[in-house]
């Protein structure tokens, strides 16, 4: 397979930081930060660097470092400045107290590096980030790192609930940041800079490759704000120059576009995490006047395949991926070893695939087959339903298992769902119960793991 | 716990219904608890939601980089205060 000899290749090369020009523009930082002595406004790559330099020699001796930074740009620093300390950023799910003792009692020669945390673990290794001066000279060249490194471990939601540690070497990254520019931007991403604003984390996968790694190997300048309401959004893009991209998730987008805020344009927008639909897609491209691209990926892999939602259903595969023949596996050049696809895929060519929904998502009662995936589907296009999922409980001591749906709604009752559902459904896959609820335990990047849900279940069912 | 005045139970009700609190009642959230965190344990997308109820009732939008919307989310009474405040303006 190709992806081995390019294993054999890398393994002892070093592989650049970052690949763009020194004097082009890297950030646009809008808050002042005490460790740039507030300096606000746009920051060169090469100033970047020197401050990555100077942030490096600040850093303790260790393994690790549990990368809390909230602010995006120092987030950066910090990425960066482990990485040339040969450090692995550790990147948990979230920032609780408990979280962070579960780390350093696993990572041992690790510290927490933040920029003023609330919720930092007490009495714990940690270097606050605002304490530090990081005004430094520009770089005149571009550090380079060993292609092997573990740069980071990016936990996620295990099918058990344990939290899964995903494994990053840096040529990973690299490889991956390469083939996401391209697909993700098309074949100027070398050429046309774009001003890039993200809603997400830096710390999670989606994230973490837009809004931190794509701007290492592609011409971005990415503001360091991460902006919550309408308005904020509105606000934040307005002081970027054009033209701009704007990386979010559909539940960010559905508050986007029903606010009422007048948005200023952004000709390019990507969009991750859950499944956007083709009307909310739509909205959101005349809501800003641009290109909707919708990514499709999961930790093991990051990106694999987009589409532009308002038009297509059809997804496609990046280059440099690859299906293995039966589908269930996926091999490409930055992938150690070939990862299992979590959905089912239906593809004539190889390249251009349907999702069939989840590995695990059949349903099978009295005989009849059914979709998961196709009920959430129908559940989420029904007027008035902010979110909700339907999913299969643990089995019971009834005779069938049914699937149960959980719905956060706006001025619909459980009468007209249930009528909507019997208008699309078979009746043995009527959700029963149909539960209307405050919101989803979804995480922070939106997700909604399976161990978290049926706990959820249970607490609502009172047992 | 002290009683809600008229445009407390009216944001009340906007909160129960943009949250689908189905399990408390408009006038049994107290003006002056907590809304995230320990007391009715809101949490961003929830503030999300607020703010979207908000914006289409009242015409005010909320800005999370404003020091006075963050102080604003502390309670139902200072909600109820920004809200009152600058849909005047």
């Amino acid at each position: 397979m190709a992806c081995e000899t390019t294993i054999i290749t890398t393994i002892t090369q070093q592989l650049p930081l970052l690949e763009r020009q020194l004097n082009d523009r890297f950030a646009q930082v809008n808050s002042p930060l005490p460790a740039l002595h507030g300096l606000t406004g746009n920051i060169a790559v090469s100033e970047f660097i020197g401050q990555v330099l100077q942030l490096a020699a600040h850093l303790p001796e260790a393994g690790s470092v549990i990368n809390l930074c909230d602010n995006r740009y120092l987030f950066t620093l910090g990425f960066c400045a482990a990485l040339l300390r040969g450090q692995t950023n550790l990147l948990p799910q979230n920032r609780a107290p408990a979280t962070q003792q579960q780390l350093l009692d696993q990572y041992p020669h690790s510290y927490v590096l933040h920029d003023g945390l609330e919720t930092l673990l007490d009495n714990c290794p940690q270097l606050n980030l605002n304490q530090l001066d990081l005004r430094a000279a520009a770089a005149t060249a571009i550090p380079t790192i060993p292609a092997d490194q573990l740069a980071a471990i990016a936990f996620t939601s295990g099918s058990t609930g344990q939290p899964k540690a995903n494994l990053k070497p840096w040529h990973t990254f690299v490889t991956s940041s390469l083939m996401n520019a391209q697909e993700m931007l098309g074949d100027d991403y070398c050429d046309q800079l774009r001003f890039a604003l993200a809603t997400v984390p830096a710390q999670h996968m989606w994230g973490l490759e837009t809004s931190l790694l794509l701007p290492l190997f592609a011409r971005l300048c990415i503001s360091d704000a991460r902006p919550l309401f309408p308005q904020d959004v509105a606000n934040a893009l307005q002081q970027l120059p054009t033209p701009r991209l704007l990386i979010s998730t559909p539940v960010h987008l559905r508050a986007l576009v029903s606010s009422g805020v007048t948005m200023p344009q952004a000709a390019y927008l990507l969009c991750a995490t859950a499944p956007l639909s083709t009307e909310l897609a739509q909205a959101t491209e005349a809501c800003f006047g641009g290109e909707l691209i919708e990514v499709y990926g999961c930790s093991e892999v990051g990106s694999m395949a987009r589409r532009r939602t308002a038009q297509a259903d059809e997804w496609r595969l990046f280059e440099g991926l690859e299906f293995a023949e039966d589908l269930t596996l996926i091999r490409g050049n930055h992938l150690p070893q070939a990862q299992p696809v979590q959905d089912r895929i239906e593809t004539s060519d190889g390249r251009v695939f349907r999702l069939l929904g989840r590995g695990d998502d059949m349903v099978e009662i009295a005989g009849k087959r059914g979709s998961l995936q196709e009920m959430n589907k129908l559940l989420l296009a029904t007027p008035g339903v902010l979110d909700g999922v339907v999913f299969m409980p643990e089995p019971g001591q009834q005779a069938i298992t049914r699937p149960v749906a959980l719905v956060v709604g706006k001025g619909i009752s459980k009468q007209q769902l249930s009528a909507r559902f019997t208008e699309h459904l078979d009746p043995v896959f009527m959700p029963r119960p149909l539960l209307l609820v405050d919101a989803l335990p979804r995480e922070d990047n939106g997700k909604l793991p399976r161990a978290k849900l049926l706990a959820f279940y249970r607490q609502l069912r009172g047992h | 716990m002290s009683a809600q005045t008229a445009a407390q139970l009216e944001m009340a009700e906007l909160l129960v219904e943009a949250l689908n609190l189905e399990d408390i009642a408009a006038n049994e959230i107290a003006p002056d608890e907590s809304l995230f965190g320990d007391g009715l344990g809101l949490d961003s997308i929830d503030a999300l939601e607020i703010a979207l109820a908000i914006s289409q009732k009242y015409g005010v939008q909320m800005q999370a980089e404003d020091e006075s919307t963050r102080k604003a989310f502390t309670s139902l009474s200072t909600l109820t205060d920004f809200v009152q405040a600058n849909k005047s303006k």
